[in-house]
């Protein structure tokens, strides 16, 4: 595996390393498997959350930064609140997603998280600000769906709540602004 | 006093009950919320995900709006935005090397001078408790609610700051001030699903619904929320609860706002309740608070 040689030439593990970035005793943990009871999205993760601990420990760095589980993490730190030993898993689950941004790894097929996590962030680049409903349309026509949730969408439309005008997206002042950051970014990892 | 305000996005889509209201009971209770001019999106949960430095610069830029427009305080009524921006604040906070990046790509300078609070902290701690009873004009009384806070108000707890991540009780406070019953339950900081709305809906029902179930078993009028995501997320659990639990058994949820609005004299026609998804004003019209 080529990144292990990397990680090797730097002279830390993969262990140490996430330890160092995360601040978190992966080492540490019990494996009792309270954050994975715990967490509203270990459904939808092909990892458990205590199995991503275990994995690191055994530096199966690889499958860890193509998994879905760690772009399915919100952050919602119902974990922490779980641990006997307040563990921050989220902590750990952004360290290994900034890994595999500088990495280049891509995910393995998603359920769908990843496509739709782009394409809010190119409403944002666009507009400055989301516009939910083309968001929405959008996210659902590239998907094949296009009826889905068209039943939640009309009851909004009727009882007001979804106006016609939310139909078609608004370029605010501040798109300008927001546009320049996304290219400014890009930049920059260009550069390093 | 005046307060630097961050609708956020939902907040001018989906989530137009919750700005209305939020913004009506601040004025109320002598809270003026000035919306920050040329806002922008704080990036959420995916900016969050993709990319941490976007998510830093973007959430940062309205930090920088609000403390050039010499605020003190900048309310963020969504749970998610507050979460954002109060973690951008913080990451940048004694990181001169990042501040440095952050204010190159947003083109404003940034101090890390304005503190981001959620609305529940607007009531709780620049109004006061003591206060926001005696304002109370038509208490909630014999109104039975749960008061539901979700995940981003309160946890992470290094982040949120505030109340406590397992069992908050600000909202409770809040409600018991305006004359309501706050029931216990045992949902009240689950997570409703947050941002798979749209990807995984039937992971958004399905821990909806479990919620809407617990409010229904605690004997609740009525589900309190803080959050426009959460409400909405709410909806599919109303779904999700009719099917796998028989018909009847739902119950609508509105903004805390709203209820404390009415409670501070404010007439239902300047709010939008008949928007909600499920209608609330059959238990209102009942209770005789509408
Ligand atoms: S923070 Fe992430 S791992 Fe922890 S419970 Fe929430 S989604 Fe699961
Ligand atoms: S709850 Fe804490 S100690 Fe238990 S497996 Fe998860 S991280 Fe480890």
């Amino acid at each position: 595996m080529k990144m292990a040689v990397d990680l090797a030439r730097e002279g830390t593990t993969f262990l140490e390393q996430v330890e160092a970035r995360s601040g978190e005793k992966v080492a540490e943990c019990y494996q009792c498997g309270k954050c994975s009871g715990g967490c509203p999205f270990s459904s939808l993760m092909d990892i458990a959350p205590n199995q991503i601990l275990e994995m690191i420990y055994y530096g199966l760095e690889e499958p860890l930064l193509r998994s879905r589980a760690i772009r399915t993490c919100i952050g919602c730190g119902t974990c922490e609140a779980n641990c006997p030993a307040g563990f921050k898993m989220y902590r750990v689950m952004e360290t290994l997603r900034h890994l595999a941004r500088e990495k280049g790894v891509e995910p393995k097929a998603d359920a769908g998280i990843v496509s739709f996590n782009r394409l809010f962030l190119d409403n944002v680049a666009r507009f400055g600000r989301l516009q939910e409903i083309g968001l929405a349309l959008e996210y659902n026509r590239k998907k094949g769906q296009l009826l889905r949730d068209s039943a939640m969408g009309a009851r909004m439309f009727f009882k007001g709540m979804v106006g016609a005008a939310d139909l078609f997206p608004r370029r605010s002042a501040t798109a300008a602004p927001v546009g320049r950051i996304f290219r400014k970014i890009e930049e920059m990892e260009g550069r390093e | 006093m005046k307060v630097g305000y961050y609708p956020g996005c939902s907040l001018h889509g989906t989530g137009k009950a919750y700005d209305i209201s939020a913004r009506t009971a601040m004025k109320v209770l002598g809270v003026m919320p000035e919306e920050v001019a040329d806002w922008s999106c704080c990036g959420s949960t995916p900016a969050e995900c993709e990319n941490p430095l976007l998510s830093t610069a973007l959430s940062a830029r309205n930090l920088a709006l609000a403390e050039a427009a010499g605020h003190e305080f900048l309310v963020a009524p969504c749970a998610a935005c507050f979460s954002h921006l109060k973690k951008a604040g913080l990451e940048i906070a004694g990181n001169e090397k990042l501040a440095a990046k952050i204010r190159e790509l947003i083109e404003l300078d940034y101090q890390g001078q304005v503190k981001v609070l959620n609305l529940l902290q607007v009531f709780v701690d620049l109004v006061g408790i003591d206060a926001l009873r005696k304002k109370v004009k038509k208490p909630l009384t014999g109104l039975r609610v749960v008061t539901y806070y979700g995940c981003l108000l309160v946890r992470p707890a290094h982040v949120a700051g505030f109340d406590d991540p397992v069992n908050p009780v600000s909202l409770d406070r809040i409600m018991e001030a305006a004359g309501a019953t706050v029931l216990p339950w045992g949902a009240k900081t689950d997570c409703c699903g947050a941002s798979f709305t749209m990807t995984n809906p039937e992971v958004v029902a399905e821990a909806s619904g479990k919620i809407m179930l617990q409010a229904l078993e605690a004997g609740a009028d009525l589900v309190v929320t803080a959050c426009p995501m959460c409400w909405m997320n709410l909806y599919r659990g109303h779904g999700y609860a009719r099917e796998h639990f028989g018909p009847g058994k739902t119950m609508p949820t509105v903004y805390f706002t709203e209820l404390l609005a009415l409670a501070l004299g404010v007439s239902p026609r300047a709010l939008v309740m008949k928007k909600h998804l499920v209608n609330p004003y059959p238990v209102l019209r009942q209770k005789q608070i509408v």
